[in-house]
């Protein structure tokens, strides 16, 4: 397989005219997927036999919380390729995820003391899973304050590399803080192999919301870093040549 | 290969020494913490050797980032830590030996005098071997993460919150098995299951902390 594409993808000019062609379509297929999730989750599927109607949150708040752990998966790679290859589009990217994942982590907690209130009788209670997802969302913030703080923006970017990389432990703490600890969320309902024990007809708006928001955030990222590399490249020709040029 | 490292471990013991009363700056930073803690709440309240685990620890965290902030600040300014970077030394190595330095001039004074705080929150004799062994094994965990929030901002003008909100999220599983070691052998439990994870987790800040500390050295402007 021919992997040039690939390689020219690390090249500013290239991503620039990638992520223009690309992230319109991404938005488009973001849309369709998230109004199939939305009317199927909340309009189409029966109510659950146990929790009734208040179990719809799941709709957003599952995809927010895989989502909130991906991005800091992908924060944590692009962080290592910053540290050792020092790609500067991957210093984009580190930067530009960020704000994405602090932002689904935020949904995610927010929709989780929503359902907790009439479920759990509690907005909060200090549990595994919520406690090492608030601390995730503090180790987003640091990132984005550490990056914040340092005016030379290349090792600004290599410090939050850093921090991004070393904090990535507490990736696998929230994802098995149910199955380790006796927590009073409840185990995943979907997994990998094995048979998920969430009806047909529940679970695939749900998968349409979660492919629908990760591609949202993709798309929101490449935007996030057009703008970057258009701002760090801002004297070099290209760039010039590339906003003056007609809108495709 | 080690001389490098030692010869950082007696330099940060000179200055030290030439710093005068300095080093116990986190040790009175640490006592005003207990005492503000116990004066916020009720005294005598039944409920304090309970919290003490976790106050202990929130106060030795606190003492440990507020002692390190100029731990690799003073070294940066002075163009210290860009001669490291430059030596044929190598460079984690190098921040082993000051890492292990700020252990033994600021964490472990604190770890000598915790006992007294502990039972002045009345804490029974069990729990207080245990939360004593706790910060035995667990200190050096915490100064290494400590040590890795003050190389990264080691370059700013001022670390100021910056450091907390680098460290803290990083350190608080640290501060949540050590307050648990003695929370079980307060129940009468074995302690030794927090102990072993505080070890583990203290073993590997050691190996790989000193790799991430020289990567932050490295992004001194030269």
């Amino acid at each position: 397989m021919n992997w040039t594409w690939f390689h020219k993808l690390s090249s500013p000019p290239h991503f620039h005219r990638f992520a223009r062609r690309w992230t319109p379509w991404m938005e488009c297929a973001a849309a369709a997927l998230v109004v199939y999730g939305l009317i199927g989750g909340l309009i189409l599927a029966p109510p659950d036999y146990q929790q009734g109607e208040v179990y719809r949150i799941i709709y957003v708040h599952v995809p927010a919380a895989w989502l909130s752990l991906a991005l800091y998966s992908g924060m944590a790679v692009a962080g290592l390729i910053v540290l050792i290859w020092r790609v500067k589009l991957a210093e984009c990217a580190l930067i530009s995820i960020a704000p994405v994942g602090a932002s689904f982590t935020a949904l995610a907690l927010a929709t989780g003391m929503l359902w907790g209130k009439p479920t759990w009788g509690a907005y909060w209670v200090w549990d595994a899973r919520l406690t090492s997802e608030l601390v995730l969302l503090f180790l987003y913030l640091g990132v984005i304050a550490l990056h914040g703080a340092m005016s030379e923006p290349r090792a600004a970017a290599r410090a939050a590399a850093l921090l991004a990389v070393v904090g990535w432990v507490n990736v696998p703490i929230v994802r098995y803080s149910v199955d380790w600890w006796n927590s009073l969320h409840q185990t995943s309902s979907i997994t990998l192999l094995g048979k998920p024990t969430l009806d047909a007809s529940m679970l695939w708006p749900l998968f349409g919301m979660a492919l629908g928001l990760t591609l949202f955030s993709a798309a929101n990222v490449m935007r996030r870093m057009q703008a970057e590399n258009v701002r760090r490249n801002a004297r070099q020709r290209w760039v010039r040549e590339q906003l003056e040029a007609p809108h495709v | 290969m080690t001389g490098g490292a030692l010869a950082i471990l007696r330099r940060e013991w000179m200055l030290t020494r030439h710093r005068g009363a300095n080093w116990a700056q986190p040790l009175v930073f640490f006592a005003v913490v207990v005492t503000a803690f116990v004066l916020g709440a009720e005294p005598e309240a039944p409920w304090l050797a309970e919290a003490a685990p976790a106050v202990v620890w929130v106060a030795l965290l606190l003492a440990l980032i507020v002692g390190s902030e100029r731990a690799f600040r003073d070294d940066a300014r002075s163009g210290f830590l860009q001669q490291l970077v430059r030596s044929p030394a190598p460079l984690p190595l190098l921040m082993f030996g000051k890492l292990v330095a700020q252990w033994l001039f600021t964490a472990l004074p604190l770890v000598l005098v915790a006992p007294l705080a502990m039972v002045a929150l009345q804490m029974q004799g069990e729990a207080v071997g245990a939360l004593w062994a706790a910060l035995w094994v667990g200190s050096p965990a915490l100064s290494m993460v400590t040590g890795l929030g003050a190389a990264l901002t080691a370059s700013l003008p001022r670390a100021g919150l910056l450091l907390p909100l680098c460290v803290l999220p990083l350190s608080l599983p640290i501060v949540i098995f050590g307050s648990g070691a003695a929370r079980a052998a307060e129940h009468g439990l074995s302690a030794a299951g927090p102990l072993y994870l505080l070890a583990s987790v203290s073993l590997l800040c050691i190996c790989g902390i000193p790799f991430a500390c020289a990567a932050a050295a490295k992004l001194q402007p030269t």
